[in-house]
C-alpha cells in the first residue's frame, strides 16, 4: 500500500546520465535496480545529509528483496529526517510485511504527520485487527475506506470487525462486496448468511444459505443448521424443520441437529414429537448426556417427571462434569415437590464444582423457593451465591434479577435498583428486569422513571405478544421422515 | 474463513440445553406453550404446621337444601370449545326482600345436545335451610351460556336488579318488587351490534350521580364455526394433550362502560371514559371498589394470559388504566397469569382495600398488598401462597371465615381439560377447594381437609359466592360445579369469636339505593379492617351484599363509612352479634 507513495515524492526531471533523485526513481520504475542503487549511493555521498536518496536507495533495497538492507537505509534516513514522510512509509509498509511492532508507531507518526493518509489508516486498522481491538480497527478503517474498500483483506477484515461489534448490517454490506471479488469462496457467502440472520434480516438470510445448500454436495453440518435458524427466524417454521430433517439424513451422527430440531418442537409445543426426536437421536449416538438431558426437558415440559428425572440422571451419568443435567434433575425434583432432594443435588454439585456460577443460580434459586426469610441464614446463603453468580456470569441478567427481587424483598430498593439497572441494560428486552427495576423505583419515590419503565414494560408486552403469535403460527407434526 | 456465531452452539452444545433449562426455571413461556398461561412455578415447602384451631368447618349441604340441578355447561367429559370450559358464577341476592339471602346460578348449555337442565337458575331461601326453585316463576329462565352476574338497584325503586353476561346477548333483569324479573336489556339500551362473549360485570357509580352504572368485561372473539379444533395448534394442545383452543390464538375482547342516564336508559361511553384506551385483552371477573383511598370508585378486571387491568377512576367521567404502574398487572416474574377470580378485603388490617387473585395450575395464586394509595406489593411468597401450585383457581374470597377477626383466603378450583387426566393424572379435572387461614402477620397457612369435607371433596368447580344463607353469624359459600349441582358449603363454625353485619342503604338522589361502593372501615379490639360493598367478586359471582366483620374477642366496634356520594359517616359502639341496617345521613335504622 504505500511503496507507490515512496517512489511518488522523488520528483523533478533530470538528464540520461546525470545521476539525480528523478533518475533514481526511473531506474526503479524500469526494473534497473541494482544501477539505482549505485546512483542513490553517489547522491547521499554527495549529500549526506539529505534523506532523499538513501530513501530512495531504501525502495531500491526494498524491490530486490533486501529487506533488512532497506530497513537499515530507510532508518538512517529517518535519523537525518524523522518526520521525513516517503522514508516512514517505506518502513512501515516492510515493517508491516515482517510483522514488527515498529510499524504501528510510524504509521501513528504518518497520521500525525498526514491525518488524512488513508492508506496509514488502513493499516493501522489491520494492526488494530490483528491485535483484536476491533473498534479501534473501525476508527481507522473508517478513515481508510477509499483504500479498505479496493483490498479484499482489509475490507474482510474489517467484516469480521463489524460483526463481532454486532454491527451486523454493516458486516453484511461488507460481505456482499466481498462476494462480488473473483475469489470468493463459499466461506464468504456463509458469512454473509450468518450477518444478514444476526442483523435480523433471515429472509436475505435465507436467500444467500439456501444457495449455498445448493451448490454444496452434500452441505455441511454449520450451513444446513444456519438455515434451519434462519429460516425459523423467517417463520418459516416448516422449511426448518424440513432443512434438520435433511441435515440429519446427511449427518445422523451430529448430536447437535437433534438437539435444534427438539428446541423447534419445544418452541411450538410439540414435545411429543420432540421426543421422537430425541429417541432417534439417541439411537444413532448413545449415551449422549446432551441428547440425554434434552429428553429430560422434554419430559419435564409433558409432566412426565418420573421418566424425565431417568433421563436427566443417565444424562449425569454419561458425563458426570455435565451442568444442565444436574440443573435439570434438580428442577424436576422440585417439580414433584422433593424439594429437599433437589437441593440436595444443587448442594452437591455446588460442593463437587464450587465454580460452578450456573450451579451456585439454582441452588440460590431453590433457597429462595424453599421460602427463605430475610436475615435468616438460608437468606444469606441464597444472596450469597446469587453475588457468586452475578460475578462470574457477568453477561447474564438472570441472577441479577434474582438479587434484585431479593434486595426488594429484605426491603433493600436502593440496591435493587443497583443489580436491577445492571440487568436491564444486559437485557433490554427482559420484562423481570424492567418490572422489578420499575418496582424498585417506585418503592423510593422515583415516581417518573418508573412510569417511563412502565411505558417500556408496555412495549416489551406488546413485541411478546406479536412474537407469540408468530411463534404458534405451525404446529409441527411427524412426518415420518426421520429414521435411526 | 467462516466467523463462529454469536452464542454459538458451535462452541458449547451444551448452550442450548441450558438456555433450555433455563427457561424451564426461568422462562415460563416454555410452560405455557398451550392455551392458557401458566408459569411453571414450583410450589414452596410447606412449614411445620401451626397447630392453631381452625373452627370453621365446611359441610356441604347442597342436597339437603334442595339444591339438586346440575349447572349444564358444555359436556362432562370432553371439551370442544373454550366456551364449554370456563364456566359461570353465582349470586346472593335478596330479591323478595323477605331478610334471606337467595341464590342465582349462571348456567350453560351444549352444543348439539342441549340438556333440559340448561338455564340460569334462581333458588328463593325459605329460611329454614332450603331452597326452592323459582326460576320460571321469576322471568328468568333462559338457556345460553351465562358467565357473571352483577346484582344491584340500577334504577334505585328499592329492589335488587341483576344484569348478566353472556356468551351471545347479556340482559338486564328488572325486579318488579313482586318476585319476579323482567327482561329490558333493548329498552336499556344495552343489545350489542354483534355477537360478543360478555365475561365479568358489575355495578359502580363511576360518577357519583347517585344512578349505577354499568361496566362489562368481554373476554374473547369466539365463532364455534371458525374455531380451531382440538390439538389443531400450539394454542390447542396442553403438555402435549389436544385440547381446546385459546384463550391464547383468539382474538382478545375489549371491555365496556355503560353510564346510566337515570331514565332506565343506558348510553355506552366506552371511549370518552377511556375504558377504551386499553388494550384488549382475556377480560374475566371484575371488581369495583375505592382502592387508592380517592374517594372515587375503580376497576379492577382479572385477565386470562393478558396483562390484568387497573383502571384508576380519575374523578372526572374518564378512567385511566394503570395496572403496571400500580404493580397488579403481572406476576413478579413481569409474566402474564391466568387471572380467573378476584377476592377483594383487608387481609392485613390496616384499613385499605388488598386483591387476591386465583390463577391456573402450575402457578400461584397472587395475594397484592395495598399501601393504602393504590399502589400494590406482591406478597404472595411472604404470605405462605406459594406452597400451592396445583389446582386451577376460580373464585375466590378475602373473607374471615372464622370470626378471628382476621381475614383468611378461599378458593374453590377445578381444570378445564376433562381429557387431560387420563394422560397425565397428577392433573385431575376435579379438584378440592383450598382455604388458606390468615395466622395474622401478613402469614397463612393452607388447610384443605382442616376445613371440613365441603372444603375437600372434589370438584370441577368455578363461581363461588359467599354469604350468610341461614343467618347464623358466619359465611357460608355456594360453589358453582361443573355440570354437576352446586356445593352449597355451609360454616359449622365453633368457638366463640364474635361478628357483626352490616346492611348499608345509600340515600335517594345521593347514592344508589344498594350503596355498592360504600367502603366501611371498622374498628375492634386493636384491629381496623376495611370491607366495600361490591357488586362482582369472586368469579363472576355476587357475593352477600351485606358486610360480615369477624371480631374475634372484641365485644365492640366503631365504624366509619364512606358513601358512594363520598360523604363520610363515623358510627360507635356497635355491639357483636349484632345485625345493623346504616341508611346514608341517618345512621343506624335498625
Amino acid at each position: 500500500m504505500v511503496a507507490s507513495a515512496s517512489l511518488a515524492l522523488a520528483v523533478g526531471s533530470a538528464a540520461q546520465d546525470t545521476p539525480s533523485l528523478t533518475r533514481v526513481a526511473e531506474l526503479i520504475r524500469s526494473g534497473q535496480v541494482e544501477q539505482a542503487v549505485r546512483m542513490a549511493d553517489r547522491l547521499s555521498e554527495a549529500a549526506p545529509a539529505d534523506p532523499r536518496p538513501r530513501t530512495l536507495k531504501g525502495v531500491a533495497l526494498a524491490a530486490l528483496g533486501r529487506t533488512e538492507e532497506a530497513l537499515g537505509v530507510y532508518a538512517s534516513a529517518l535519523t537525518l529526517a524523522p518526520d521525513y514522510l516517503p522514508a516512514l512509509q517505506g518502513a512501515a509498509e516492510l515493517e508491516m510485511r515482517l510483522g514488527r511492532a515498529q510499524a504501528a508507531g510510524r504509521l501513528e507518526r504518518i497520521v500525525r504527520l498526514q491525518p488524512e493518509n488513508r492508506t496509514a489508516h488502513a493499516m493501522l486498522g489491520v494492526i488494530a485487527y490483528r491485535a483484536r481491538d476491533c473498534a479501534r480497527a473501525l476508527e481507522h478503517f473508517a478513515r481508510g475506506e477509499a483504500v479498505v474498500v479496493g483490498d479484499a483483506e482489509a475490507l474482510r477484515q474489517r467484516a469480521e470487525c463489524r460483526f463481532s461489534l454486532g454491527r451486523f448490517d454493516q458486516a453484511a454490506e461488507d460481505f456482499r462486496r466481498l462476494l462480488a471479488e473473483p475469489k470468493a469462496n463459499p466461506a464468504t457467502r456463509y458469512n454473509l448468511g450468518l450477518a444478514l440472520y444476526e442483523a435480523g434480516r433471515a429472509d436475505e438470510a435465507v436467500t444467500e444459505l439456501a444457495a449455498l445448500v445448493d451448490s454444496a454436495d452434500p452441505p455441511d453440518i454449520e450451513t444446513l443448521s444456519l438455515l434451519a435458524d434462519a429460516q425459523h427466524a423467517a417463520l418459516d417454521s416448516p422449511g426448518a424443520l424440513a432443512t434438520l430433517q435433511r441435515a440429519i439424513g446427511s449427518h445422523p451422527r451430529a448430536e447437535r441437529l437433534y438437539l435444534q430440531l427438539a428446541e423447534l418442537c419445544i418452541e411450538h409445543g410439540a414435545y411429543d414429537l420432540g421426543v421422537e426426536i430425541v429417541d432417534i437421536g439417541e439411537q444413532n449416538i448413545p449415551a449422549s448426556h446432551r441428547i440425554l438431558t434434552m429428553r429430560g426437558i422434554l419430559l419435564a415440559e409433558l409432566g412426565r417427571y418420573d421418566e424425565a428425572e431417568t433421563a436427566f440422571a443417565g444424562a449425569a451419568e454419561a458425563d458426570s462434569d455435565t451442568q444442565s443435567a444436574a440443573v435439570g434433575l434438580s428442577l424436576t425434583l422440585q417439580k414433584t415437590g422433593r424439594m429437599d432432594e433437589s437441593l440436595e443435588v444443587l448442594r452437591q454439585r455446588v460442593a463437587a464444582r464450587p465454580d460452578d456460577a450456573v450451579a451456585h443460580f439454582f441452588y440460590s434459586q431453590a433457597l429462595i423457593k424453599q421460602g427463605v426469610e430475610p436475615g435468616s441464614p438460608g437468606f444469606r446463603e441464597a444472596l450469597e451465591g446469587l453475588l457468586l453468580a452475578a460475578e462470574r456470569l457477568p453477561g447474564e441478567s438472570s441472577p441479577r434479577i434474582e438479587l434484585g427481587k431479593l434486595y426488594l424483598r429484605a426491603e433493600q430498593p436502593d440496591r435493587a435498583i443497583a443489580v436491577l439497572e445492571k440487568a436491564a441494560q444486559l437485557a433490554p428486552d427482559d420484562r423481570q428486569a424492567t418490572y422489578n427495576l420499575m418496582i424498585a423505583l417506585r418503592r423510593v419515590g422515583r415516581a417518573d422513571e418508573a412510569a417511563a419503565l412502565a411505558v417500556r414494560m408496555r412495549q416489551q408486552l406488546e413485541r411478546a405478544q406479536e412474537q407469540e403469535i408468530q411463534r404458534n403460527r405451525y404446529r409441527l407434526v411427524r412426518s415420518g421422515q426421520l429414521q435411526p | 474463513m467462516r466467523i463462529d456465531r454469536p452464542k454459538a452452539i458451535v462452541d458449547s452444545l451444551g448452550s442450548i440445553l441450558l438456555a433450555l433449562v433455563f427457561a424451564l426455571a426461568v422462562c415460563p413461556w416454555y410452560a405455557s406453550a398451550q392455551g392458557v398461561a401458566s408459569r411453571g412455578v414450583r410450589p414452596t415447602p410447606r412449614g411445620e404446621p401451626s397447630g392453631i384451631p381452625f373452627h370453621a368447618r365446611f359441610v356441604d349441604v347442597a342436597r339437603e337444601a334442595g339444591l339438586v340441578r346440575p349447572t349444564v355447561y358444555g359436556e362432562a367429559d370432553y371439551k370442544d370449545y373454550i366456551l364449554e370450559t370456563i364456566g359461570g358464577g353465582a349470586a346472593w341476592l335478596d330479591y323478595d326482600e323477605d331478610g334471606w339471602i337467595d341464590l342465582l346460578i349462571m348456567g350453560g348449555t351444549r352444543f348439539g345436545n342441549p340438556s333440559s337442565d340448561s338455564s340460569l337458575q334462581l333458588h328463593r331461601n325459605l329460611g329454614n335451610g332450603t331452597f326452592e326453585e323459582v326460576t320460571k316463576a321469576a322471568g328468568l329462565h333462559r338457556v345460553g351460556w351465562a358467565s357473571s352476574a352483577t346484582v344491584g338497584d340500577f334504577d334505585n325503586d328499592g329492589h335488587q336488579d341483576i344484569f348478566v353476561t353472556f356468551w351471545g346477548q347479556n340482559a338486564l333483569y328488572r325486579n318488579l318488587g313482586d318476585a319476579s324479573f323482567v327482561d329490558i336489556t333493548g329498552e336499556a339500551g344495552l343489545l350489542d351490534s354483534e355477537r360478543r362473549w360478555g365475561a365479568g360485570s358489575t355495578f359502580l357509580d363511576y360518577d357519583r350521580d347517585g344512578f349505577l352504572d354499568l361496566f362489562v368485561t368481554n373476554y374473547l372473539h369466539f365463532d364455534p364455526e371458525t374455531s380451531p379444533g382440538k390439538g389443531s395448534g400450539a394454542n390447542c394442545t396442553w403438555k402435549g394433550v389436544p385440547v381446546n383452543c385459546g384463550p391464547r390464538g383468539l382474538p382478545q375482547g375489549r371491555h365496556s362502560l355503560y353510564r346510566n342516564l337515570g331514565d332506565g336508559v343506558f348510553q355506552d361511553v366506552t371511549e370518552e371514559s377511556g375504558i377504551g384506551d386499553s388494550a384488549p385483552g382475556y377480560g374475566m371477573t371484575a371488581v369495583a371498589a375505592d382502592l387508592d383511598g380517592d374517594g372515587w370508585v375503580d376497576l379492577y378486571v382479572a385477565c386470562d394470559g393478558t396483562p390484568s387491568l387497573l383502571f384508576r377512576n380519575l374523578g372526572d367521567g374518564t378512567f385511566r388504566e394503570e395496572g403496571l404502574e400500580r404493580g397488579v398487572a403481572l406476576s413478579e416474574d413481569a409474566i402474564e397469569q391466568a387471572g380467573m377470580g378476584v377476592g377483594i378485603g383487608d387481609y392485613d388490617l390496616d384499613g385499605d382495600l388488598d386483591l387476591f387473585k386465583t390463577h391456573f395450575s402450575d402457578d400461584t395464586n397472587v395475594l397484592y398488598r395495598n399501601d393504602g394509595r393504590g399502589v400494590f406489593d406482591d406478597r404472595t411468597i411472604e404470605a405462605g401462597l406459594g406452597v400451592e401450585t396445583r389446582f386451577v383457581g376460580w373464585g375466590a374470597a378475602i373473607a374471615d371465615l372464622d370470626n378471628d377477626g382476621w381475614p383468611d383466603l378461599t378458593y374453590v378450583t377445578g381444570s378445564v381439560y376433562p381429557e387431560v387426566e387420563e394422560k397425565l393424572p397428577h392433573y385431575p379435572y376435579k379438584t378440592s377447594n383450598v382455604v388458606f387461614r390468615n395466622l395474622g402477620a401478613g402469614r397463612f397457612e393452607e388447610l384443605i381437609e382442616g376445613a371440613g369435607p365441603g372444603m375437600a371433596a372434589a370438584h370441577s368447580s368455578r363461581g363461588a359466592a359467599f354469604g350468610d344463607y341461614d343467618n347464623d353469624g358466619d359465611i357460608d359459600m355456594l360453589v358453582v360445579n361443573m355440570n354437576e349441582p352446586p356445593s352449597l358449603l355451609r360454616n359449622d363454625l365453633a368457638g366463640s369469636a364474635g361478628w357483626l353485619r352490616l346492611t348499608l342503604r345509600g340515600a335517594p338522589s345521593r347514592s344508589n339505593r344498594a350503596a355498592i361502593g360504600a367502603q366501611v372501615v371498622l374498628r375492634y379490639g386493636s384491629h381496623v379492617q376495611a370491607r366495600a360493598v361490591t357488586a362482582q367478586s369472586s368469579f363472576y359471582s355476587v357475593d352477600d351484599p351485606r358486610l360480615h366483620f369477624g371480631l374475634g374477642s372484641a365485644k365492640r366496634a366503631d365504624l366509619t363509612v364512606r358513601w358512594p356520594s363520598g360523604a363520610e359517616e363515623k358510627l360507635e359502639g356497635l355491639l357483636a352479634g349484632r345485625v345493623y341496617i346504616v341508611e346514608e345521613g341517618k345512621g343506624i335504622v335498625r
